[in-house]
C-alpha cells in the first residue's frame, strides 16, 4: 500500500513538473527579452557603431537575403487565394467581396504566419546554433572579459534586427502575394485591375494595419527571444548545439502558432462584439 | 565609463566545486601585489576555475572573491564594468570571436566602450603588439583560418591591448614557440617594473617561464592553497 502511494505521488509530481515547464520556460524567456532590452538600451559604455553593425548585419540576413524564398511563396500562395476567391466568388455573383476575402486571408492570417515560419527555418536555426557554437567556443565568455554584456551585444541586436526584418518581410510577402499574384490570375482570368484595386481598398482598414503589427513585431520578438535562449542554453559541448537547435526551430513554432491563434481568437470576438452579436 | 584602480585582490573562505567534489574549501588568500603568481596543480586541481573565479566567470560555492574589499559576485554586471575595464584575460583555447578578424577581436572592446580609445591610438596600439608578436602578416583573416599559436597570440595581445592592472592569463604559454614566450615575459617583466600591472596571476607548467618572471608559486593542495613553496 506504502509502495503504491509512493508512486501515485511520483506521478503526480510528474506530471505537476510537466504543467509547470512551459510557464517556467516562458517566465525565462520574457526575463531574458526584458534583461537584453534594459542592458542594451541602459547601458552607458556601448558605442552605437558595434550595436549598429549587429543589428544591420542581422537585417540583411533575415531580411534582404529571405526576399527570393518570400517572393516565391507569396506568388503561389496570392496566385492560388485569389484564383481560387475570384472563381468561386463569381459563381455565386459576389465577386466584389473578393477584397475583404483577400484581406483576411492574406493580410491577417497567412502573411504574418508564413513570414514567420519562413523566419523561423532560415534565421531562427541559423540564431541558434550561432549562439550556440559561441557558448561553446567561450565567446561569449571572451565578451564578458571584455566587459561587453552578452545580451547587449549578442541578444538584443539580433531581437532588434530580426524583429524590424518580420515586419518588412511580411510587408513584401503582402505586396507580392497581392499584387504579383493577381498578375498570374489574369494569364487565366480577366477581372479588371481597377475593380480588383477598388475591392482590395474597400476592403482594408486600420484595423487589419494593427493587427499586421501587433502579429509581426511579437512574432518577431518570439521568435528571435525564443531562438537566442536556446542558444545560450548551450552549456559547453557541441553535441549540445544541434539538439538546442531543434528545440529552438520546435518552440518558435509552437509560440507562434499559439500567439496568432489567440490574436486572431480576440480579432474575432472584439468584432462580433463590434456588430452587437456578443 | 572609467576603468577602477585596483589596490586590492583577495579570497575571504572561497570554496569552488562541480557538484559534490571541491577543489577548494574555504581559502583565504591576499595576492601580492607587484609580483606575478602562478597557480600550480595536478591536473584537473582547479587551476583554471580560481583564474576564472577571478575574472568574473566561474560564481564560488561558498565566500568571496574580493576587489578592493568589494566582492565581484555581489556586483550586477554594469557595476564590474569598470573593473574589467582594468582586467586583461587570456583563455587557455578558444575565446576569439569567429565572424571577426583577428583585428577585429581587438579592435572590439576599445570601439565598444566608447569613452576608452580614439580610433588613431587604437590603430597605433593594435599595429604596435601585431608587429610584436607577427601577426600583421594575418591582421585581417579569421581565426579558423590562422594556425593554433596565431590565435593564441592573438588572445594574448587583447588580454595586454589596454594596460590593465590585473593580468590574468590561463596557460599563456600553450602553443607559443621560444621567440613569442620572450616577447610576452619581457612586455609583463616591463610593464611589471613600470608599474602598469600591479596584479599578474597565471597558470603554467613551463618552469622556465615561471622563473623568468621571477613568480611566487602557489600550489592547489587538497581542496587548500599552499603558498609557503615560493621561488
Amino acid at each position: 500500500m506504502k509502495a503504491l502511494e509512493v508512486v501515485f505521488w511520483h506521478k503526480v509530481d510528474r506530471w505537476g513538473q510537466a504543467f509547470v515547464k512551459p510557464f517556467n520556460y516562458t517566465y525565462y524567456v520574457v526575463q531574458m527579452i526584458y534583461l537584453a532590452f534594459r542592458a542594451g538600451v541602459m547601458d552607458r559604455s556601448q558605442g552605437i557603431r558595434s550595436i549598429f553593425s549587429v543589428v544591420s548585419g542581422q537585417i540583411y540576413f533575415t531580411g534582404w537575403q529571405a526576399l527570393p524564398l518570400i517572393s516565391v511563396l507569396a506568388l503561389v500562395s496570392g496566385s492560388i487565394v485569389i484564383l481560387q476567391s475570384l472563381s468561386q466568388l463569381s459563381l455565386i455573383g459576389n465577386a466584389e467581396i473578393v477584397g475583404n476575402l483577400l484581406v483576411i486571408v492574406i493580410v491577417r492570417e497567412v502573411s504574418p504566419f508564413l513570414t514567420a515560419l519562413i523566419v523561423i527555418a532560415r534565421s531562427g536555426t541559423a540564431v541558434a546554433s550561432e549562439i550556440g557554437n559561441m557558448k561553446v567556443n567561450r565567446e561569449i565568455e571572451a565578451l564578458e572579459t571584455m566587459a561587453i554584456h552578452p545580451l547587449s551585444y549578442v541578444v538584443f541586436p539580433r531581437i532588434l534586427g530580426g524583429t524590424i526584418s518580420v515586419l518588412c518581410l511580411s510587408f513584401y510577402f503582402i505586396v507580392v502575394a497581392l499584387l504579383g499574384g493577381f498578375l498570374v490570375t489574369r494569364l487565366v482570368d480577366s477581372t479588371p485591375f481597377s475593380f480588383y484595386l477598388d475591392s482590395l481598398a474597400l476592403a482594408a482598414s486600420m484595423e487589419d494595419l494593427g493587427l499586421f503589427v501587433l502579429k509581426n513585431f511579437f512574432s518577431g520578438i518570439i521568435i528571435f527571444s525564443v531562438c537566442c535562449y536556446q542558444g545560450l542554453a548551450v552549456k559547453s559541448s557541441p553535441h549540445e548545439v544541434p539538439q538546442m537547435t531543434t528545440a529552438a526551430v520546435v518552440n518558435s513554432v509552437i509560440y507562434v502558432a499559439l500567439f496568432n491563434l489567440v490574436i486572431t481568437t480576440f480579432f474575432y470576438l472584439y468584432r462580433l462584439k463590434q456588430l452587437g452579436i456578443l | 565609463m572609467n576603468r577602477i584602480s585596483l589596490h586590492d585582490l583577495s579570497f575571504e573562505n572561497l570554496s569552488l566545486s562541480f557538484g559534490n567534489s571541491y577543489l577548494i574549501k574555504n581559502v583565504n588568500f591576499i595576492f601580492p601585489k607587484n609580483k606575478p603568481i602562478c597557480i600550480h596543480g595536478k591536473m584537473g586541481a582547479g587551476k583554471s576555475s580560481i583564474i576564472k573565479t577571478i575574472a568574473g566567470l566561474f560564481r564560488p560555492t561558498q565566500g568571496r572573491c574580493l576587489f578592493n574589499g568589494n566582492s565581484i559576485y555581489d556586483m550586477s554586471f554594469e557595476e564590474f564594468i569598470p573593473i574589467r575595464l582594468n582586467m586583461g584575460f587570456c583563455f587557455d583555447s578558444g575565446g576569439l570571436l569567429n565572424n571577426k578578424s583577428l583585428w577585429e577581436n581587438i579592435e572590439l572592446p576599445l570601439q565598444y566602450h566608447k569613452f576608452y580609445l580614439k580610433e588613431d591610438e587604437r590603430s597605433f596600439r593594435i599595429s604596435e603588439l601585431f608587429d610584436l608578436f607577427e601577426l600583421t602578416e594575418v591582421a585581417h583573416r579569421r581565426p579558423y583560418a590562422v594556425s593554433g599559436s596565431q590565435r593564441k597570440a592573438t588572445c594574448l595581445v587583447r588580454a595586454l591591448i589596454h594596460e590593465p592592472e590585473i593580468l590574468i592569463l590561463d596557460d599563456p604559454t600553450i602553443g607559443l614557440n621560444l621567440k613569442m614566450k620572450q616577447v610576452l615575459q619581457n612586455r609583463i617583466k616591463d610593464h611589471l617594473n613600470k608599474g602598469i600591472y600591479k596584479f599578474v596571476i597565471f597558470t603554467c607548467e613551463d618552469d622556465s617561464f615561471i622563473e623568468s618572471l621571477n613568480s611566487n608559486k602557489i600550489f592547489i593542495n587538497g581542496n587548500q592553497i599552499d603558498v609557503k613553496n615560493q621561488i
